[in-house]
């Protein structure tokens, strides 16, 4: 056995410009698929997680049935014992509270529906992009618990500038109609007409206040360093919640709580599938080609092998060891060379478009194309191809087994 | 052309690797015209059903009715918009909405929407909201119709037929109430959409509201989506400060740039893909001619000259460029068309996007120019791909050819 | 004599044929004045809340009205003006009046039962209803009149059918039901406790039950009020909204 290995190896260099050229297609394919899956899940994740930190945060505990039927009703303690069930959770990053609800917004003579949200400044900042999208003044502080950030269309619509005192005016949990002055101390662009024209941040304190829920809020938003974690951080939370006690309770990952970005990210993930399968299938045939080509174009050799008296079995594990040599070398060089693009590229991603500063300022995030460097890439991808070029072998391995000398020798 | 018959007759000496080579160049080809179509495909069915649900391709409302959708902000003299509407050649529809918020309230439960008067024959021909009716009609034109989404009707817990009041801030302040009755119930991929259009008729929105015959604004289609922002131009042009003219880039500025990161990531995969072929080819070619050293020593040896050896190696790979091309053409354009006109349904790859209903079908597109463009460059790179091997062989000895292993 | 027979079956005819809209304009005549003024306690029970708010209200017939919230102190001085169509709310605690929009109208005002909009409608039952007298029942020992309504063709109401009981002694309602179109009985009205306020006569309770969220209830009480006075037409004005404090 060991021989066939030796003279596998030796086979292998003895005609090097062969065996280089099946080496580099089978180098090729692997480092394309390497660098194509590294770009498109990276790029996806990216938008995700873009999409989510601007709003949702990537988990959201709620009182059950808050999702389908927002009201204030659906309150809950904080901090309380929820505090303590996610004190503890690994993976996360923070988490803050949130008040969420609809009220009226008036200025001198003009008035406007708003959506409400109150917010801990600081402890949102890890969590979602509030403060990155304010384009006047600033964000609410810590202690500033008659500010108000209001929307830019919404500003602008009622005629205010930053600094005005507007009144607010929202039905609170017991029915009874809170109002309250609140200063406007910043304007936040989130790019979406509605949101722009609606949504006013303030403390969650004031809006506790405002809305007679001392102690209370409707949603804790907790954030991961990502979104590989979240489906462990999700169940991590639901079996502490449980635990504590706090049944009326649920923990919602960013898929549940915008299902209709869960639906478009899952459209694109099938797109890139579908393309990933086109550059396999196109990579495959290259490969087999050129396996079958490095393996028919030595039937002389393997016709005067077996006319030594090589068994046919032999030849056939023969010519196995090679191509699994083979395809080991181009594998690793293709599979390391593709990581390495990924790694420069993570670093120095593609930013699209013109102006960087334009797009940040309109879109709120960068569009950019940039990999993940995740490990599972490479060996996944290499895995792939290795068993491209064992299933390649598998037709010429055929051919080889049933090849009689005679007929090995006069192949062209 | 002793020449092209003979390497014609090399092709077929040896079946097997012209076969190989030659479903290397079909792959090839019919990868591409694949993944063309899938992509353009991709892209018109993010924005068609963005655009179509509402949006369009432009509107025109008075100046400042996007940022403030009230009564009061509708437009003023509608006429002189819709002469100059009418006037522009490369608008291929156009409809005229009243757009407001407002309150629709069932016996059960009310609801805050977006309440759109429509006129619904000059709609159709807009946006694609009647292609999503799942029960009911669309309208036919009887007094105080109204057509909402599935979303609504179970928010509302009613049905086909059931009654609504519709409310709304009239022009002179007070509030204007109508009764309708559900001729329809829409479900479109966008649930955030679902939830709040509600549609009607443009008169009796007109006549609730009290606004006489003014509209809030007018949607355009144009004969080319990609002249949008030259027709946008132009109207602002024609139309002066009062009014606004806004195109799709404006309007959903979000989903625009979705789109360009989508068009440049596919734009990277031709790139790789596109470089997997090419490779894939010149290694076959490569491959093929190493293995027939021997033959060309022996050609050369009996005197062929080295100019026609190149220009049978040529020859034979245009050959098979031409036949690979062909057939990975029709296999390719075919698949697209094919699957073009059948639709592919994501939604079977994935429970979740059933929800998403006729947004999830895929239409691959077919594009006359793409397809021919594949099909010549496979063909170019064929005849380069062979250049190398070519001049190898001709530097050949013929001894040295001939006694090669 | 044969005349006289004639005069007198038609003074009969006319005296015993009132129709059934006559029944119900005299019924809601004898609940408005042309003017009232009053002081009134309203009760919301949800299963989250009970609250207890007491008001004095001005009222001119359907076209005005001014609600001032006297208690609890957390709403003491928040008020609503009605002109019309139109709703006002002044709050005290920020000092601002503020129109109410039709996104508020639907709201519930001050958490009760009753909407903004029930507050400003002008209706009036004959005006949207068509109506039939179905039969007599005895409700509260008393006997009446069972009125069946259904909404004329384009009336902007979201009501099926609603039933109406009248008394037949002192033409007071007892109770309305509301039903939707399919049958479901979805509030129920009750007219009770009636009193005497100055020279006249009226039920001081009214409550409206949700009978879908059973637990759900608003009363109304009247613990005083006078019909028909004068009241000057300063009262429903900004000023008067916006002035600190309730006469």
């Amino acid at each position: 056995m060991s021989m066939l290995f030796k003279l596998g190896w030796r086979n292998i260099w003895r005609n090097k410009r062969r065996s280089i050229l099946t080496i580099l297609a089978i180098a090729f394919a692997t480092f394309l698929t390497v660098a194509f899956e590294g770009m498109t899940i990276g790029t996806w994740e990216y938008s995700v997680s873009n999409s989510v930190e601007l709003f949702s945060g990537y988990l959201q505990i709620q009182k059950q049935g808050f999702q389908e039927n927002p009201s204030l009703n659906k309150n809950f303690a904080f901090p309380g014992k929820v505090a303590d069930c996610i004190n503890n959770v690994p993976n996360i990053i923070g988490f803050a509270p949130r008040i969420q609800t609809d009220g009226l917004i008036s200025f001198r003579d003009n008035s406007s529906g708003t959506a409400i949200i109150g917010i801990d400044p600081q402890a949102e900042v890890k969590l979602s992009r509030f403060q990155d999208r304010i384009r006047k003044g600033r964000m609410i502080r810590q202690d500033g618990l008659d500010e108000m950030v209001v929307g830019i269309t919404l500003l602008k619509n009622l005629s205010a500038e930053i600094g005005d005192t507007v009144v607010l005016l929202a039905q609170g949990y017991d029915g009874v109609m809170g109002n309250q002055k609140f200063q406007v101390v910043g304007a936040m662009k989130f790019g979406t007409a509605e949101i722009d024209a609606t949504m006013i941040l303030l403390h969650y304190q004031a809006a506790q206040e405002l809305l007679a829920m001392n102690g209370l809020v409707n949603i804790v938003v907790i954030g991961t360093q990502g979104l590989q974690m979240v489906e462990n951080v999700h169940d991590t939370v639901q079996e502490s919640l449980q635990r504590h006690g706090l049944n009326h309770l649920s923990i919602l990952t960013w898929s549940e709580v915008m299902p209709e970005l869960k639906q478009g990210m899952d459209l694109d993930k099938i797109n890139h599938s579908i393309f990933m399968a086109i550059l396999v299938i196109v990579v495959a045939f290259g490969v087999m080609n050129t396996v079958l080509m490095s393996i028919t174009e030595r039937f002389r050799e393997f016709g005067i092998t077996l006319a030594l008296g090589m068994q046919s079995s032999g030849l056939v594990k023969l010519v196995l060891i090679e191509t699994i040599f083979i395809s080991l070398v181009g594998i690793a060089i293709g599979g390391i060379i593709g990581h390495c693009v990924n790694l420069y590229f993570y670093y120095h991603p593609i930013l699209l478009g013109g102006n960087v500063g334009q797009l940040y300022e309109e879109y709120g995030f960068l569009p950019m194309i940039i990999p993940t460097i995740r490990l599972s890439v490479p060996f996944i991808a290499t895995g792939l191809i290795f068993l491209l070029c064992c299933l390649a072998s598998l037709y010429p391995l055929y051919r080889v087994q049933n090849l009689e000398p005679l007929k090995g020798i006069r192949h062209t | 052309m002793m020449i092209l018959q003979i390497a014609w007759r090399n092709l077929w000496r040896n079946k097997r690797r012209s076969f190989i080579i030659l479903t290397s160049i079909i792959v090839g080809v019919a990868a591409t015209d694949w993944m063309d179509g899938l992509a353009r495909g991709y892209t018109t069915q993010m924005l068609e059903n963005q655009l179509g649900a509402h949006t369009a391709h432009l509107q025109i409302h008075a100046k400042g009715f996007n940022d403030n959708k009230t009564v009061q902000n509708f437009m003023r003299n509608s006429d002189s918009v819709m002469m100059a509407v009418k006037s522009k050649g490369q608008i291929k529809n156009y409809s005229r909405r009243i757009v407001t918020f407002g309150l629709l309230s069932s016996a059960s439960n009310s609801s805050g929407i977006s309440l759109v008067g429509i006129e619904p024959n000059q709609e159709q021909c807009v946006t694609t909201i009647h292609r999503n009716i799942v029960e009911g009609k669309y309208f036919t034109n009887t007094a105080n119709e109204i057509v909402i989404s599935r979303q609504m009707a179970k928010t509302l817990d009613v049905g086909l037929g059931d009654r609504l009041v519709a409310m709304a801030s009239t022009q002179d302040g007070t509030v204007g109430s109508e009764l309708f009755r559900i001729t329809g119930i829409y479900q479109s991929p966008s649930l955030s959409f679902d939830k709040m259009y509600v549609y009607v008729p443009l008169q009796i929105m007109q006549q609730m509201l009290h606004v006489d015959d003014r509209i809030a604004e007018i949607a355009i289609i144009g004969k080319d989506i990609d002249s949008v922002e030259v027709m946008k131009k132009e109207l602002s042009a024609k139309l002066g400060s009062t009014y606004e003219v806004l195109s799709y880039n404006d309007l959903l500025p979000s989903l625009v740039s979705q789109i360009e990161l989508m068009n440049s990531l596919m734009y990277l995969f031709f790139v790789l893909i596109g470089t997997a072929l090419i490779f894939g080819v010149i290694n076959t070619f490569l491959m093929a001619v190493y293995e027939r050293i021997r033959e060309f020593g022996v050609l050369k040896s009996i005197g062929m000259k080295d100019v026609y050896l190149l220009i049978m190696i040529e020859l034979e790979a245009l050959l098979l460029g031409l036949i690979g091309s062909i057939i990975g053409t029709i296999l390719g354009a075919g698949v697209v068309l094919i699957v073009g006109k059948v639709g592919l349904n994501l939604a079977i790859f994935s429970k979740g996007l059933t929800a998403f209903g006729s947004g999830a079908i895929l239409y691959p597109r077919f594009d006359w120019f793409s397809i021919g463009i594949g099909a010549v460059i496979i063909i170019m790179i064929c005849l380069l791909a062979a250049i190398y091997p070519a001049r190898r062989a001709m530097k050949l000895q013929p001894m040295q050819a001939i006694m090669y292993v | 004599m044969k005349f006289l027979a004639i005069i007198f079956l038609a003074l009969t005819q006319i005296l015993v044929a009132q129709n059934v809209v006559d029944i119900v304009r005299k019924s809601e005549d004898l609940l408005k004045g042309v003017s009232s003024k009053g002081k009134f306690r309203m009760v919301v029970e949800t299963p989250d809340f009970t609250r207890t708010m007491e008001m004095d209200a001005w009222w001119i017939g359907n076209e005005k009205a001014l609600i001032a919230i006297t208690s609890p102190k957390r709403e003491a001085g928040n008020k609503t003006l009605k002109i019309n169509n139109e709703l006002w709310m002044y709050l005290r605690n920020t000092e601002t009046t503020i129109k109410v929009p039709p996104s508020m109208m639907l709201q519930s005002w001050n958490g009760s039962d009753f909407t903004n909009d029930d507050l400003v409608r002008e209706s009036s039952l004959p005006d949207d209803y068509t109506m039939n007298i179905i039969g007599e029942e005895e409700l509260d020992n008393t006997l009446c009149w069972k009125i069946e309504m259904h909404p004329k063709p384009s009336a902007p109401v979201v009501w099926g059918k609603l039933n109406h009981w009248i008394r037949k002694k002192d033409y007071l309602p007892t109770k309305t039901e509301f039903y939707n179109e399919k049958g479901t009985l979805m509030r129920t009205m009750r007219y009770s406790e009636i009193r005497q306020f100055g020279n006249r006569i009226i039920p001081s309770k009214w409550e409206m039950f949700n009978n879908i969220k059973k637990q759900h209830r608003t009363s109304f009480e009247y613990l005083d009020v006078q019909f028909d006075i004068t009241i000057s037409d300063k009262v429903f004005s900004f000023r008067e909204l916006e002035k600190g404090r309730s006469r």
